[in-house]
Parts: structure tokens; C-alpha cells; sequence
């Protein structure tokens, strides 16, 4: 059962990130800033820092199967999330052996894992030619927003899934 | 063991960058619609979509709704006013409809590229891909929807249907359309400015109208409509409005800057044109089918 609470979860949080992008007017008070919710990444980052063991890769092949699904729908262009997604998290993945547990770690993990993906999206489009603004604007007008944006949705579930995902853990180690 | 190890995960890395690669390569070049499976999963996903989208809108909507009721008593004196004028137009324009059918009549002429029916549909999701500027409406092949169908508001076009599922359609907004998505388009009133609108200046919202031909006798603020010659779009769809005309960087031609007459950040209604006089490429697609 415990299976496929987790994908169910990033079900819920894929598809309410699209409704959200539709229903909240982009120009009525950001001007010409652009966010982009990446809120399953975000959820994947969570389960790969407290719900994985060493050689586990819940997180990560949600993540993965979540970024395929996103190039799939949402895009005419089938892996340039999935291999963004993939190297993300694949870095948080190896970068939560060298570090403690808490939220500060997870806020740092979210912000790397954000911007590489970010970062590798925007660089992957512009070498096929899907976008033509500059690197400044994109820093400016998509990066910073979206990071703060998704920062936000972290400190909503953080409170929220954090107990869950530590009993979970402990649960499935018994 | 540890070298092992190590191997097979750098095995595994580099194979995964090819097969990603190899994955974007494709991708870029099939452009005919999407497989069976994809349809499935873009259906499935646009189900949940409206599920959410329904009761999350009537929500939305309260709040507008609350701030609407302020103005509401200033644009009612305005409208009453209006609304004077509209009977005489209207009553105008239905002399004019049976004219204009009666001449077609006497002409014998059945359709023109003009006529269009329209299929209403809610927009359930955007693509927080904002790269690709892409919404999905709810309506699908089984509704009528086929691909390159015109879609419009009541503002003006917003963009076009790039791919139809069963349930759920995927829509290509002006703002994301590039070199491969054109829009044969005329000035509203002087047929002799013809060009197309190819591309979005995403640093001055404005679309870019090139390829001019009587290009000297384009003016700041005259409406562009589609021509109805591209294909599948009815004629006289409105597009926007020149707001700028500069000469482009060889300093040959000119270059027309259009402002976009819908807005297209905000769009939650949208009809989707299906003209009547088909091209013949979506009539050889049905008769396949």
C-alpha cells in the first residue's frame, strides 16, 4: 500500500501544478517575471533526503518517471526534463551521504536541485532553439522566481509530509 | 568490487545520455500527432486536470466575482448607453446577412473561406512548461477537434490546435509559435498588404508580421486577420494590431510588430474554429479514417 502512496502523491502534486499555472494570472502582479512550478522535483527531493536508505532510489525514479511524464504532456519534446530531472536529483542523491537531515539541508538541496534542473533545461532548449532570450533576462525574469516560488511550496509541505515520510521510512525497516 | 561498481554506474550514465539524446533527436523530428499511448496518458492526465479544474475555478470565480461588483455600477451607465447603438447595428447587420445570402445565392456561391462553425471549450490546464506556451482544452477528437484547427476568444485568435487526443486537445498559443507554425495573414480593409505572422518577440510581447508585400502602404494601428489562404484557417479571424513597423536586420524589407488583440496570459473560455470549407488535407485525413 505504502508503494503507491508516494507516486500517488507526486500524481496529485503534477497534475495540481498545471491547474495552478492556468488559474493564477501570470501578468496581474509579476509583470513580465515568469515562474514555473516544479513542484514534483521539489517531492522527489523530500523522499530521495528523508525517506531513501543509502541504496535506495524511491525518489529518484519517481522523479524520473514524473519528468517523463511532464515532456510527455507538457511539452513537444521528450527528454530534455528527463534528463534534467534525472541529473538533479541523481546529485542530491550523492550529496545527502556528506550531510545531516534537517530543513536547512533539504532548503540547500532544493535550491541546487532547482537551478541545475533549471539551468540545464534553459541551455538544452536554447541549443535545440526552442528559446532565444538571453542568459541575463533568463537569470532575472525565470530563474530567481521560480526559485523563490517553489522555496514557497516547500515551507507549505514541508511541515505537512516530513513525520509521514520519516514513519514511513521506519515502518519499511522493520 | 568497488571498481565494478563504479563501472556499471558509469555504464549506466553514459548509456541513459545516449538514449536521452537519441530521445530528443526523435522527437524533434516527428511532428505528426502523437501515438496511441501518448494520447492515453494525456488523456488520463487531462481527466484529473478537469476534475481539479472544476471546483478550483468556481472558487476563482467567487473572488473575481467580489471584485467585479465595484465597477459594476460604472460599467452599467456605459453600457446602457451602448446598448442604444447595438439595436441599430444589430438590426443593420441582419439586413446585411440576408443580403449577402441572397447575393451568394444569386451567385451561386455555397461557402466561402469565411464561414466557420465554432465549438466552445475550457481551458482545464496550462503548461507550467512556460517555454512552450501550451494549454489544454477539454475537448477532443470525439467532440470534433482535429489538429490545426484555428482557436479563438471572443477578443481574437489565440493560437492553434496542435495536437487532438480522444478527450482533451493541446493548444499552441500565438506566444510560442515559431517559424514552423505560420498564420497566412491580410490587413482588415486593404487586401493588398499580405503577409505571415511567423513568430513572438518574447522580450516586447508582440508578434512579428513579415513577408510583407505592399508593405509602404502599412500604417501604425490597422487590424490583422487571417487570410484564410494558409490552409485551415477561416478568413478574417482577428489577430492583433500593429503597433510598430520597423526595417528588419538587413534593412531590405520591413518588419510589422503586432500586439496580440486576446490576451493570452489569461484565457479560460476559448471556441475552436472549424471552417467549413475544408482543405484538402484534413478531407484526405477523414477519408482514411
Amino acid at each position: 500500500m505504502k508503494v503507491f502512496l508516494l507516486p500517488l502523491f507526486m500524481f496529485i502534486f503534477f497534475v495540481t501544478q498545471s491547474v495552478a499555472a492556468e488559474l493564477i494570472p501570470q501578468t496581474f502582479w509579476l509583470g513580465s517575471l515568469y515562474y514555473i512550478p516544479h513542484w514534483t522535483l521539489i517531492f522527489a527531493i523530500l523522499i530521495i533526503t528523508f525517506y531513501d536508505r543509502e541504496h535506495s532510489y524511491v525518489g529518484l525514479l519517481n522523479g524520473l518517471a514524473f519528468a517523463f511524464l511532464t515532456d510527455l504532456v507538457y511539452t513537444n519534446l521528450l527528454g530534455v526534463y528527463f534528463l534534467a530531472y534525472g541529473l538533479a536529483l541523481y546529485m542530491v542523491h550523492v550529496l545527502k551521504r556528506y550531510l545531516h537531515k534537517n530543513f536547512l539541508v533539504v532548503l540547500l538541496f532544493s535550491i541546487l536541485g532547482l537551478a541545475a534542473a533549471e539551468v540545464l533545461i534553459y541551455s538544452l532548449y536554447f541549443i535545440i532553439g526552442q528559446v532565444d532570450l538571453s542568459f541575463n533576462a533568463y537569470i532575472f525574469n525565470r530563474l530567481i522566481p521560480t526559485l523563490l516560488i517553489n522555496i514557497l511550496f516547500l515551507l507549505i509541505i514541508y511541515p505537512i509530509f516530513i513525520k509521514k515520510l520519516v514513519k514511513w521510512k521506519y515502518e519499511l525497516e522493520k | 568490487m568497488p571498481s565494478f561498481l563504479r563501472k556499471r554506474k558509469l555504464i549506466v550514465f553514459l548509456v541513459g545520455i545516449i538514449l536521452v539524446v537519441s530521445l530528443i533527436g526523435y522527437s524533434l523530428r516527428s511532428d505528426s500527432g502523437e501515438s496511441l499511448p501518448a494520447q492515453f496518458a494525456i488523456d488520463t492526465v487531462g481527466f484529473f486536470q478537469n476534475i481539479l479544474h472544476t471546483p478550483l475555478n468556481y472558487f476563482v470565480e467567487i473572488f473575481d466575482s467580489v471584485g467585479d461588483i465595484k465597477s459594476v455600477y460604472e460599467q452599467n451607465q456605459v453600457l446602457k448607453e451602448e446598448l442604444q447603438d447595438y439595436k441599430t447595428l444589430a438590426y443593420q447587420v441582419s439586413e446585411l446577412e440576408t443580403e449577402n445570402e441572397e447575393l451568394r445565392a444569386m451567385a451561386e456561391v455555397d461557402s466561402t473561406l469565411t464561414d466557420y462553425e465554432t465549438l466552445n471549450a475550457a481551458v482545464v490546464a496550462r503548461s507550467p512548461e512556460r517555454w512552450f506556451q501550451q494549454v489544454t482544452i477539454n475537448r477532443g477528437k470525439q467532440h470534433g477537434v482535429e489538429a490545426n484547427m484555428a482557436v479563438r476568444t471572443a477578443e481574437g485568435m489565440v493560437g492553434k490546435v496542435i495536437n487532438a487526443s480522444q478527450l482533451t486537445s493541446t493548444v499552441q498559443l500565438l506566444s510560442g509559435f515559431g517559424t514552423e507554425h505560420q498564420v497566412s495573414a491580410i490587413v482588415d480593409g486593404d487586401d493588398s498588404i499580405f503577409g505571415l505572422v511567423e513568430g513572438y518577440d518574447s522580450d516586447t510581447e508582440k508578434l512579428v508580421f513579415r513577408e510583407l508585400t505592399g508593405e509602404d502602404e502599412l500604417e501604425e494601428g490597422q487590424a490583422v486577420v487571417t487570410s484564410g489562404l494558409g490552409g485551415v484557417f477561416p478568413r478574417g479571424i482577428l489577430i492583433g494590431e500593429v503597433s510598430s513597423i520597423e526595417l528588419d536586420s538587413y534593412g531590405l524589407t520591413k518588419v510589422a510588430y503586432v500586439e496580440p488583440a486576446a490576451n493570452l496570459q489569461d484565457i479560460s473560455q476559448v471556441m475552436v474554429v472549424d471552417r467549413d470549407l475544408h482543405s484538402t488535407v484534413i478531407d484526405e485525413e477523414e477519408e482514411e479514417e
